[in-house]
């Protein structure tokens, strides 16, 4: 048996992921045991519960993978300072003591940690680094469904490459292009994004959600001034603008001139219709870009099948697009396609390109439905839930899903917590909060007084998949909810004249569709195909709300409020029950109902999370 | 063997013991047996602990903080009553110490009625040194060491029991702040209670039972065994544990006197800072309440 723990750590998003003999056995991100967002400690407790998983001691683990190479990281910091000196002092003064420390010594500082898990472990000549974006192209390749693929990977800042292009074939990947830092889409679009006044590396999913609302505006000063874009999709930044390869925040005095506003303070200023445009623009501008390189490399390399992985390739609505256009037959999506995903990429390029071991490529892909995580038996619920107090009902499989789909079926919010604990930024169905898609209310009920966020954001509709092309114009599974189609247009309701005329949120009280808590502003939906096979019992609830409603939709959003990582233990999971709106809580076989609880047992939760 | 013991005890009647063989525990012991503190009123239950522990600011906060499924030990539980706040609606484990017997006593009857069963009882001295090390994520105690024979060997002892990252929260008698206190102890040993009931603050102010008020007079100005210390001699221990300081009440830094987030690493100040911070106690609120000091930390 050969046993590889691969790491991700020290940047953002911790993680750590367990291969026993090839197979992806667990993996998990560090904030959700710490419950703090983008944890980027040394992942002490994911890697405690991988291990624990497996019932495996640290000296039972053969390799130890690190995601990326603290030399070459160090040389980009310093010849990054180089050109820009002095400029960059400041950033330079505070980063680099803290780099010396963590980063120069990082196998030390690596085995330090790893030692808290087994005083006896001594083996620090098994500890291995691997590339940050070969890490991510090997979570995009190694585990897709493919035998052979060309991999795009589209990040912020790893090493030096920022956009990668890899071709994988059998167990072995090559790359073949890399566009270096600081000439970056990711930050890009984080630059954005910390100009609309949202949080950079957690905020661009907002910049997305905001962009229908907008229209592109700004598009050809984007593409006129602010990048230089090559026919092949490269491109390079004008850094007139920019202040982030020295300066410790992401644009400069240049950039709010040209657009002729400051950056947005969150506190003191509403998003209003600049915000929107400027959202719309830049994400015209990223999915043209994207789709340029795409193209490009489609015809330049004649493979049929596309895997893309990296912060950017979260950004579904350019997913979407690509599989429109047809440059490729078949994509997939790494749904950890974050730093996160890392980890896992990291144990999989040692164990298949040095190991060179041979891979076992399956039918959907070898992410098990990325449900990866910690799971709760029923008898180990039912003790915690008596520790918490709380009241609850236990019944069976079948007869959970019934009450479940009933209140469903009557506008009742469910917190629902079934089975291992997804692996990646979205909520599949095991740590999920449901609700009904019919209802015009449920998208402000759930941003305002469940989630607690912005009331544009939008929901992601779950469907099972023996409906998908009854409701979508989406042919391909999407099981990690990685990509956008639009509604079938004969559930589209369109709008009047007046309707069209308005401008921005007010838009979002128009119902759009028979499914319009799903629905965004431009008719668009960000899919999550549900399959029998990875997540019965999520796939049974929807069958059944189908039964009684006649729609195989559910809105499926992560269980957690803004600010807060997903919920991971049944203690989260009441404790964010208890501290919102939520009706019921469907945990194991549990049923919970708000009413039947003590609410002097809950606190004020929304507090004890920094918004974002 | 309970896995928070390095060594076997035995149990009786629910709480793990160990005879006490320190003169000045026997002392501090049988002070409290005859004077149990804080005691439980008839009707309290898991709901009104709750309530008075979410009034107290610290104890709200380091609730708070701990979150779930952790190791947490109260040195100096007396009769449990914060270890019984701890315990309430979090599946944490507590183990609620103290040299004391008959407290420990009141408190496992109390978790029986109420149904807890998350807190360990746990009747040692501190210099029997019987935990387990790196077993606890925290560590409680509050109003402990100064009532030892030597409280910076008793510091020694308790913080092994500390997991690396793991915090402590110390609270003792201040040197300065404990000065009003011991102007009306003289005043009390002269002219008795009376004396008490119209100039501490605390009988003043709280509306609590005849009994209970004479508990608090025991506590405060009949103490058989107490010392008072400073930040600064904290801060050494400290240094010499290998714990990184992360606040205090009163504060380190002169010039950032916030106390809404006692877990967020603050200023060590330098040594002017400290002494008027404590000067400053003999004055203010932290004065006044018999001169307390609290100092948190978290382990290398």
């Amino acid at each position: 048996m050969t046993v590889i723990l691969g790491i991700s750590a020290f940047y953002h998003d911790s993680a750590a992921a367990l291969l026993i003999d090839g197979k992806i056995v667990s993996a998990a991100q560090e904030e959700r045991f710490t419950r703090k967002k983008h944890d980027a400690n040394y992942p002490f407790h994911a890697i405690e519960y991988v291990l624990e998983n497996s019932k495996l001691k640290l000296t039972d683990v053969d390799h130890i993978i690190f995601y990326e190479k603290p030399f070459l990281k160090f040389e980009r910091l310093l010849e990054t300072y180089l050109p820009f000196a002095p400029k960059g002092f400041k950033s330079f003064s505070i980063a680099m003591p803290v780099w010396l420390r963590e980063k120069l010594f990082q196998k030390k500082f690596i085995f330090e940690n790893l030692k808290r898990h087994d005083k006896d472990f001594d083996a620090i000549n098994r500890i291995n680094f691997s590339e940050h974006h070969v890490s991510h192209a090997s979570s995009a390749f190694f585990p897709s469904p493919f035998e052979e693929a060309l991999i795009l990977t589209l990040d912020g800042v790893g090493e030096w490459a920022t956009s990668t292009l890899a071709v994988g074939k059998k167990n072995q990947i090559k790359i073949l292009k890399e566009i270096h830092f600081p000439h970056s889409l990711g930050l890009l679009y984080s630059a954005f994004t910390y100009y609309l006044g949202f949080k950079v590396n957690s905020g661009e999913y907002k910049v997305m959600g905001l962009a229908p609302y907008g229209s592109p505006k700004y598009k050809d000063i984007i593409k006129s001034k602010l990048i230089d874009l090559k026919e092949d999709g490269s491109f390079r930044l004008n850094m007139k603008y920019f202040n982030y390869p020295t300066g410790l925040t992401m644009t400069n005095k240049n950039f709010s001139k040209l657009f002729g506003k400051p950056v947005r303070s969150p506190e003191n200023e509403e998003i209003n219709q600049f915000h929107m445009d400027i959202a719309a623009s830049i994400q015209v501008v990223i999915e043209e870009i994207i789709l340029k390189i795409v193209e490009n490399i489609s015809t330049e390399y004649k493979i049929k099948n596309l895997c893309l992985a990296g912060g950017v390739a979260l950004n579904c609505v350019a997913n979407g697009k690509i599989l429109k256009k047809k440059f490729f037959d078949n994509i997939w999506i790494q749904p950890a396609a974050g730093d996160a995903g890392g980890s896992l990429g990291s144990a999989l390029f040692y164990w298949h390109q040095v190991l060179n071991k041979d891979r076992k490529i399956q039918k959907s892909d070898s992410m098990n439905g990325s449900f990866l995580g910690p799971k709760f038996e029923d008898e180990n619920i039912e003790r915690k839930l008596k520790g918490l107090n709380a009241n609850y009902q236990k019944f069976s499989t079948d007869e959970m899903i019934d009450i479940v789909a009933e209140n469903l079926k009557n506008q009742k919010t469910v917190g629902w917590f079934q089975g291992r604990m997804e692996f990646g930024p979205r909520a599949l169905g095991a740590r999920s909060i449901l609700a009904d898609p019919r209802s015009d209310k449920m998208q402000k009920i759930l941003n305002l007084k469940i989630k607690y966020r912005e009331s544009f954001r939008p929901f992601a509709p779950s469907i099972i998949i023996d409906d998908l092309t009854d409701w979508f114009e989406l042919s391909l599974e999407s099981p990690y909810m990685l990509l956008v189609s639009e509604i079938k247009s004969n559930l589209k309701i369109e709008m009047t004249k007046e309707e069209k005329q308005l401008f921005g949120i007010k838009k979002l009280n128009i119902k759009r569709s028979s499914i319009p808590a799903v629905t965004h502003v431009d008719y668009s939906s960000r899919i999550q195909t549900v399959h029998k096979k990875t997540n019965p019992i999520y796939y049974k609830l929807i069958h059944k709300f189908k039964e009684l409603t006649g729609c195989p939709i559910l809105v499926n959003t992560s269980f957690n409020i803004r600010g807060e990582p997903i919920v991971c233990s049944v203690e989260d999971a009441f404790t964010c029950f208890m501290g919102t709106n939520l009706d019921i809580l469907a945990i194991g076989n549990f049923l919970l109902f708000k009413e039947d609880q003590n609410k002097k047992f809950s606190i004020n939760y929304k507090k004890e999370f920094e918004l974002d | 063997m309970a896995d928070f013991l390095k060594k076997n005890l035995n149990q009786n009647d629910g709480i793990f013991q160990l005879e006490l063989n320190n003169s000045v525990a026997k002392k501090v012991s049988d002070f409290y047996s005859n004077n149990p503190f804080p005691n439980y009123k008839n009707d309290d239950d898991k709901i009104s602990i709750l309530e008075k522990g979410n009034k107290n600011l610290l104890a709200y906060q380091f609730k708070k903080f701990v979150g779930h499924n952790k190791k947490i030990i109260e040195i100096g539980s007396g009769t449990g009553q914060l270890s019984t706040y701890f315990s309430i609606g979090n599946n944490n484990l507590i183990v609620a110490m103290d040299a004391t017997k008959e407290s420990l006593k009141v408190a496992k009857n109390f978790a029986r009625k109420n149904d807890i069963q998350n807190v360990l009882y746990l009747n040692v001295d501190i210099f029997d040194d019987v935990l387990t090390d790196e077993y606890f994520d925290f560590i409680w105690c509050n109003g402990v060491l100064h009532h030892t024979k030597n409280p910076s060997a008793a510091f020694n002892v308790i913080i092994k029991s500390l997991k690396k990252n793991g915090y402590i929260l110390v609270g003792l008698y201040n040197k300065f702040g404990r000065i009003r206190t011991l102007v009306r102890k003289i005043f009390y040993k002269t002219f008795g209670i009376k004396f008490l009931k119209i100039f501490d603050p605390t009988l003043k102010k709280l509306k609590i039972s005849e009994e209970e008020k004479l508990a608090w007079i025991k506590d405060q100005y009949d103490h058989p065994q107490e010392s008072l210390h400073t930040l600064d001699e904290v801060l050494i221990w400290f240094k010499k544990n290998d714990i990184d300081f992360i606040s205090s009440i009163p504060t380190c830094d002169f010039l950032d006197s916030k106390y809404e987030d006692i877990f967020k690493k603050k200023s060590r100040g330098n040594y002017f800072y400290r002494l008027l911070s404590q000067i400053l106690m003999i004055f203010n609120r932290l004065g006044s309440d018999g001169g307390l000091f609290i100092v948190i930390g978290k382990k290398k």
